[in-house]
């Protein structure tokens, strides 16, 4: 199963429509979209506009590889639970976001294991014919020394 | 018992994942989450759970008031000794009662989405925080914020 999402907050037509099209061109294949605030109602795939973090967590841990808009929280939950991410970013001059910080974001983990970034539609499509080769990124553990350094600053044993 | 009491707070999304990485230190405490979100991972994390309304920098002056009103009830129910946010205005709102108005212990870690500079919540945080923290190295300053590694 392939898990779309595009984060809870504004729409991303742009992506949805994309997706919708490719499932029409790839019938056999399974996929699930969170399409948030998206106009644009697919008919191709199975959709929702929200999820729960049960749910979310439980389609994340089934997929075998996520789309997503340039969402941090998206992003980083693909690092931690080493699924290969493609990533296409909002634009705001398209009216997608406030700003072009998911730009920013996208440049950031261009190069990244795990993540598939994507300038446009010509690259997500080029991205989703190449899936066979997704590789996830390795496992992270800064977390324990993070926790470590601020138990220490925080008197805290 | 555990010594410490925790309040951890942070919207769903990123903000709250990056939070949930603090689990090793949330071990050692007796530690409580305040969120606008539910998962079934709490119950093994968390001694109780809180809700908060999600409000942003563009919500109306009462959502933000109401937001307000809920931190302080939850800072009474459960009687923190230090309150951990990653985020975003919620987080900030809360950490900003906690510190205000009951003297709490404050730890503010700035979300590691915000790499070019520190969030506007992140801003207002610095001085009704304690500790005050970037992810990221290079956004360190003589006047803070201090960077301990990333959660991620």
């Amino acid at each position: 199963m392939i898990f779309v999402t595009v984060g809870t907050q504004l729409p991303f037509d742009r992506l949805i429509r994309f997706i919708d099209d490719w499932a029409f061109k790839n019938p056999n294949i399974n996929i699930f979209a969170q399409i948030g605030e998206s106009d644009f109602v697919p008919t191709n795939l199975e959709y929702k506009k929200h999820l729960s973090m049960n749910e979310f967590n439980s389609l994340f841990e089934s997929s075998e590889f996520i789309v997503s808009h340039a969402g941090m929280g998206t992003i980083i939950s693909a690092l931690l639970a080493q699924k290969p991410i493609v990533i296409i970013a909002r634009d705001s001059d398209l009216g997608e976001h406030r700003n072009q910080h998911q730009k920013a974001t996208l440049n950031r983990f261009t190069g990244v294991d795990g993540c598939i970034t994507c300038k446009d539609e010509v690259e997500l499509d080029y991205a989703m014919k190449s899936r066979k080769n997704f590789k996830a990124g390795a496992a992270n553990s800064k977390n324990v020394e993070f926790s470590n350094k601020l138990a220490t600053r925080l008197n805290i044993k | 018992m555990k010594k410490h009491k925790i309040l951890a707070a942070a919207s769903s999304g990123g903000h709250l994942i990056q939070l949930l990485r603090l689990a090793p230190l949330f071990q050692l405490c007796d530690t409580m989450i305040v969120t606008n979100d539910y998962s079934d991972q709490f119950e093994n994390m968390f001694s109780a759970n809180f809700f908060i309304t999600d409000v942003n920098q563009n919500s109306s002056k009462l959502a933000i008031l109401y937001c307000s009103f809920q931190a302080l009830i939850i800072i009474l129910k459960s009687k923190p000794d230090i309150v951990i946010s990653t985020g975003a205005l919620p987080g900030l709102i809360t950490l900003i009662v906690a510190k205000v108005l009951f003297r709490k212990k404050t730890v503010w870690i700035d979300s590691i989405a915000n790499a070019e500079e520190i969030s506007k919540s992140g801003k207002l945080a610095k001085r009704f925080s304690d500790i005050w923290l970037t992810q990221w190295k290079h956004l360190t300053t003589e006047d803070g914020p201090e960077y301990l590694g990333s959660i991620i």
